[in-house]
């Protein structure tokens, strides 16, 4: 009965070591992928670490949550039924049980262990992985991405994604989107005369095409304003000025008009 | 430690020596064996002329257990079956003795049990449940081991006392006995009309041997996820009201388990598989549901409803 209930641990704690490592082995495959399609597209590489690392949690979450007896007989046909009832009834040790538990352990040491793993699927996974960080290492090497590519072929992409990161960074470092707080933290913008003008302006429904982004255009203010301004007297006087002075103060005039 | 081997052995020896005897109804023999193997008691429904009570008789003479037989009348009284005080002389003197009916028999076969009015019919029932018999102010154990096998007839129910839902329940099976096939019935008519017409069977089991393989078969471990199919299956005959009236009570449940043990054990497993409890679910449960009359209408059978419940369990 000991040695049932030592061999059962041995079987989970084997096949929770299985598991970990099938998802480490599929997360670093995922990983491989998305960096291989990362580096094409120069995205950080932690982006990719970072998906590989949730997906490998979520896959050996779920597995761990399988009933690790009935998977192991799935893949052992000879177990099939008598793996569980033995599992379940590990504590029983009447004439009949034990002759059970003593079937289970024979057959559990006789079962090769590739009836545990699928070897098939363990050559692909690690064959993609190498594969991946090979031509990874290929295309970050010769400096293969999207952007050289588009423009070897002439269609300049760079311009585009540099605009968005800079419309991106531009929007994060502006207040936040539903603001409730005014714009200029003082609401009045404009002061007519005695009126006071309290204008709000909402950032979040501002659209910006960034098709429609060029260069601003020159306003024509032609026809509303004269060429030139200038002044002259309309209407002029004589004062009682002495003879001397009037020299100064022609001058003076002549001066002020230039 | 037991032998599995040793146990499968017997068995195939038991089916070998009945069928010296017995042609056909394998299922029959096995459905007889597990009542036996789990210590209770079976109802054997069939037409007359099937065999019923030479196989009970045959097979009780194989296991070296003492046999006795009541045919069921209206006028069939208690005392009749569990035995009655006779005034009797000895030295002289007159006392009351006791003369024990044929219910002190290790197997009893009671053939129609339907024509035996209810109260013959609870003392039957009484001393099936209690493995006692109580006469004045003594009480009186049975022989162990102890089986009845009761049998019904099918047909001709006018004037009969049908067992009541509740009393039919401590039967652990209710076995179908169905005409035998053609192929059957010609080596049936070789057997029966031959110059040889009775038949010898050895001794293969013993009532220690009965002992051992009880123990054997309650000692057959189950599966946690089996005894729930067995409790789902329970559960459904309660809850699945397009089908049935009244569903089974737990003493289905007890005894689907440990015929199910039974069964594995016949087989020479070691373990109860699904197999086993989907075999063993019809016998089980034929006389503890009622149909409702929907299912009726539509000519179902307490079989095409026991189907129906273990497909959706």
């Amino acid at each position: 009965m000991r040695l049932v209930k030592k061999m059962f641990f041995e079987i989970i704690f084997s096949s929770i070591a299985l598991l970990f490592l099938d998802s480490l082995l599929t997360a670093l495959l995922f990983f491989s992928l998305f960096y291989f399609v990362f580096t094409f597209f120069r995205i950080d590489i932690l982006f990719a670490a970072l998906i590989s690392t949730v997906f490998f949690l979520i896959s050996f979450i779920k597995k761990i949550r399988q009933n690790k007896i009935m998977v192991l007989e799935k893949r052992y046909p000879q177990l099939e039924e008598k793996l569980r009832t033995s599992y379940d009834c590990s504590s029983d040790d009447n004439p009949v049980a034990l002759a059970l538990h003593t079937d289970v352990i024979n057959l559990v040491t006789n079962a090769d262990i590739n009836a545990f793993l699928n070897s098939k699927k363990l050559l692909i996974k690690v064959s993609g992985v190498s594969v991946l960080l090979f031509l990874t290492i290929v295309i970050s090497a010769y400096g293969f991405d999207v952007f050289r590519i588009t423009e070897r072929i002439g269609i300049p992409i760079q311009p585009v994604v540099n605009r968005i990161k800079d419309i991106a960074v531009d929007i994060s470092n502006r207040v936040p989107l539903r603001q409730t707080t005014e714009y200029m933290e003082n609401g009045k913008v404009a002061q007519l005369g005695d009126q006071e003008l309290n204008i709000t302006i909402d950032t979040y429904n501002t659209d910006i095409d960034i098709n429609e982004i060029n260069e601003p255009e020159k306003n024509d203010f032609g026809g509303s304003f004269p060429a030139e301004v200038g002044g002259y007297a309309q209407e002029s006087y004589e004062e009682d000025i002495s003879t001397e002075h009037r020299e100064v103060i022609k001058d003076y005039f002549k001066r002020i008009s230039r | 430690m037991i032998s599995l081997k040793e146990v499968k052995q017997k068995i195939d020896e038991i089916f070998k020596e009945m069928k010296k005897v017995i042609v056909g109804q394998d299922e029959i023999i096995r459905q007889i064996i597990v009542t036996v193997l789990c210590d209770s008691n079976a109802l054997l429904e069939g037409y007359p002329g099937l065999g019923k009570t030479l196989t009970i008789k045959t097979l009780s003479e194989l296991m070296d257990l003492k046999f006795s037989r009541i045919q069921s009348t209206p006028d069939l009284m208690p005392s009749d079956i569990t035995g009655t005080y006779v005034l009797e002389e000895k030295g002289g003197k007159r006392e009351f003795v006791f003369h024990r009916g044929p219910i002190f028999a290790n197997v009893l076969l009671v053939d129609e049990i339907n024509r035996a009015t209810p109260k013959t019919q609870s003392a039957l029932l009484e001393a099936m449940q209690e493995r006692q018999v109580t006469a004045g102010n003594q009480t009186f154990k049975l022989d162990w081991p102890f089986f009845v096998l009761a049998t019904q007839n099918p047909i001709e129910q006018e004037g009969t006392y049908p067992l009541p839902e509740a009393q039919s329940d401590r039967f652990l099976f209710k076995i179908k006995i169905n005409y035998p096939s053609i192929e059957e019935e010609e080596e049936i008519i070789d057997k029966y009309t031959g110059a040889k017409s009775e038949y010898n069977v050895r001794k293969v089991f013993d009532s220690k041997m009965i002992e051992k393989f009880q123990h054997y078969t309650r000692q057959t471990p189950i599966a946690k996820d089996l005894k729930k199919f067995v409790l789902k299956i329970i559960e459904k005959t309660r809850t699945e009201k397009e089908l049935i009236e009244y569903g089974a009570s737990p003493r289905a449940s007890i005894g689907l388990i440990l015929a199910s043990k039974a069964n594995a054990l016949i087989d020479g497993r070691n373990y109860v598989s699904k197999k086993d409890i989907e075999a063993m679910a019809y016998p089980i449960l034929r006389h503890r549901i009622i149909l409702n009359f929907e299912a009726e209408r539509k000519g179902l059978s307490t079989d095409d409803a026991i189907k129906k419940i273990i497909e959706k369990a």
